[in-house]
């Protein structure tokens, strides 16, 4: 895909999330008292005017873009600059990064703060297949002990302990 | 109390062993991080904020500056000797500092950026301690509307500069406006896009939506393309720069201090522009403007003067009015808010001693970053040898535990991973992130206030016209705008005259 269509596809999304805003997002999400005396102060007011400069400012990305000078296939973005099979690795390691992130969460309450960090930076290391394996366990392992050494003696931050450890 | 009242009252605050070595700690934090090719003063100052909660309001204050400022001056050092600049404001350096560098000049290349950037740096101190006590003074007769129109300008500005569109810098500002409408209304106190969660009763945390935005993006951006630096490392050579072209070269460097002054203390600028322009100038006004691009040792003090003249200046409109002027100074706004400080002309009369405690702290820097950055010029080698693969997860550990010590809470960090990957997204698609955290910062404060001069004026707009100052930025923010419209016409016009040549040819 091209810049110049990536952007249109852009604005048409925008465009369409300010109609959302404005067709249900505001109604349902926003609640407005029924004795607000002057409209400016209504809590809805700010979020419909938001609401519509995303649609007006969604619609004119559309607009400058159809009308840029940028000719089809002039402007490839920088991903289909990598070979279709690095395109899918890289895919592969962003999903990857997504699913450390959500264990990283789920895993804090269970293992503790200092344990799933740890797997974290081990397995992100893992992912980009670090050329320095050994410095990599070691940072693993220091990094959240140190950092835990500092927020939970100096910084007075009760650190998740988890179920299984529990740090002086 | 006059100037030397106040700066004699605040003395006490900074001369203390916590004091300088906070500033110490910060500039080396800041040295470091600048001259790492993949972090920048941004992502350092950001990453800083979370270890500041312990300290002193001051002392961390000061961290964070010392931070900013050694930022700036250490993303000189991997654009000249490796030709890739540490931070966008250091862009205009690798134009002569690169070559110089190729000549075997690359010592006396790094002790003129040091040199320049100290010498800015400090001008660009005393222009702030000069202009932020008289501009917070002026601005004590603002009321709602006066500040409305005030943010309203300031928005404007960072939306059109801070990327290549205007309509996506606009945008990112128009998304952290209603980012920043989470939470609970601010008149009613009825719910606003909170999923009556307790989480979000208080609207996001500004440290998780920071964070979020300028660091996890640097990290995704890495495990899609995970790839190491190969740049060669330029020896320092064995010539140094003396007294004599310090002395050649010091109307480029007050030049460029000036400059910086001035395009720092107008909000959404930046270093970058302004150690463009300070450069052009210098090739401009310089006897050996044929020498520039090729390794000429002005052409560095100018750029370097321009990019440190910024430091201090950006902090103007964020002390006197409470406005940030570029990113770093709204993190810094965070560190402020945190300890419950409020930036703007109150804070002038409620926390004086804390303000010009400030000052001659940055002007300590000055004197620090001078001795600090000579040692991390010689100590470069090993700091371009972090490799990205350790540094990069390791900063993801950082991030996670400085946002979940904002509040003890892991929401935050979910906030933090969420944002990330919006940050991402508009990464992707060259949507600037600087207007979305300005505007997220400054939404609250601009719904507020036309709140306010709505209620004052029991709900008429013509308040919003009723005084000079008013009128004033009503008319910057069209001139703004109708500026940027043209420039983008232009480029528009020029680059459909550079296709039609291509495809001709």
């Amino acid at each position: 895909m091209n810049v110049k269509s990536n952007d249109i596809w852009l604005g048409a999304g925008v465009v369409t999330f300010g109609i959302f805003l404005l067709v249900y997002a505001i109604p349902v999400l926003v609640s407005s008292p029924s004795n607000v005396r002057v409209l400016f102060l209504s809590p809805t007011f700010w979020p419909v005017i938001i609401a519509w400069m995303v649609i007006i400012l969604g619609t004119m990305l559309i607009i400058t873009t159809l009308f840029s000078p940028t000719a089809e296939g002039i402007g490839v973005a920088a991903a289909d600059e990598m070979e279709r099979e690095e395109v899918v690795f890289a895919t592969a390691r962003l999903a990857a990064a997504a699913i450390i992130m959500v264990g990283l969460v789920l895993a804090t309450p269970i293992l503790g703060m200092v344990l799933a960090t740890g797997l974290a930076f081990a397995s992100i290391s893992a992912v980009v297949t670090t050329p320095r394996p050994i410095a990599a366990v070691i940072v693993a392992v220091v990094l959240p002990l140190v950092l835990y050494a500092f927020f939970a003696h100096v910084a007075g931050v009760s650190v998740p302990q988890g179920r299984f450890m529990t740090l002086p | 109390m006059n100037l030397f009242d106040n700066l004699a009252a605040a003395w006490p605050l900074v001369a203390n062993i916590e004091s300088f070595s906070a500033l110490a700690g910060g500039i080396l934090i800041g040295v470091i991080a600048g001259a790492i090719p993949g972090m920048s003063a941004t992502m350092a100052v950001a990453l800083t904020l979370p270890f500041t909660f312990a300290l002193q309001p001051i002392t961390g204050i000061l961290l964070l500056l010392g931070v900013y400022k050694g930022g700036i001056f250490g993303g000189s050092i991997p654009a000249i000797l490796i030709k890739t600049p540490g931070t966008p404001a250091s862009s205009a350096t690798i134009l002569d500092g690169y070559p110089m560098a190729e000549n075997g000049q690359a010592g006396k290349a790094l002790g003129m950026a040091l040199y320049a950037s100290c010498t800015a740096d400090l001008i660009s101190n005393l222009s702030l301690i000069l202009f932020a006590g008289w501009l917070a003074s002026f601005a004590l007769s603002f009321g709602p509307p006066e500040f409305f129109t005030l943010i309203l300008f300031s928005l404007t500005i960072i939306a059109g500069v801070s990327g290549e569109s205007l309509i996506k810098g606009l945008l990112a500002a128009v998304f952290g406006l209603l980012l920043a409408t989470v939470g609970l209304d601010l008149v009613y106190g009825t719910n606003r896009f909170n999923f009556n969660d307790a989480n979000l009763m208080g609207g996001l945390n500004f440290i998780a939506v920071l964070i979020g935005l300028f660091a996890i993006p640097e990290i995704l951006a890495y495990v899609w393309q995970p790839r190491s630096s190969d740049e060669q490392v330029r020896p320092l050579g064995e010539q140094h720069v003396t007294f004599a072209e310090y002395r050649r070269c010091f109307k480029s460097i007050i030049r460029g201090s000036f400059i910086g002054v001035f395009l720092g203390s107008i909000p959404g600028i930046g270093a970058a522009p302004s150690a463009f322009l300070s450069y052009s100038e210098a090739r401009r006004r310089s006897p050996n403007k044929s020498n520039f691009g090729k390794g000429e040792i002005e052409g560095v003090a100018a750029s370097e003067a321009g990019n440190n003249g910024v430091a201090g200046a950006t902090l103007i409109p964020l002390l006197a009015l409470g406005v940030p002027g570029d990113v770093i100074t709204a993190i810094i706004i965070g560190a402020f808010m945190v300890h419950g400080l409020q930036p703007g002309p109150m804070m002038f009369i409620a926390n004086v001693d804390i303000i010009y405690a400030l000052f001659l702290g940055l002007i300590i820097s000055s004197v620090l970053l001078l001795f600090i950055g000579g040692v991390a010029i010689r100590l470069f080698r090993y700091i371009a040898e972090v490799p990205r693969s350790i540094l990069m997860p390791g900063v993801l550990i950082l991030c996670v535990y400085g946002v979940y010590a904002v509040n003890n809470n892991v929401f935050d960090v979910i906030v933090m991973f969420l944002m990330g990957w919006v940050g991402y997204f508009m990464l992707r698609n060259d949507i600037p992130p600087a207007p979305f955290l300005i505007a997220f910062i400054l939404g609250p404060l601009l719904e507020d206030n036309f709140r306010q001069a709505m209620l004052m004026s029991n709900g008429a707009p013509q308040i919003l016209f009723r005084s000079y100052i008013t009128w004033f930025f009503w008319a910057t923010t069209i001139i703004t705008i109708a500026a940027l419209v043209r420039t983008g016409l232009r480029a528009r016009t020029d680059a459909g005259k550079a296709l039609q040549a291509t495809t001709s040819e």
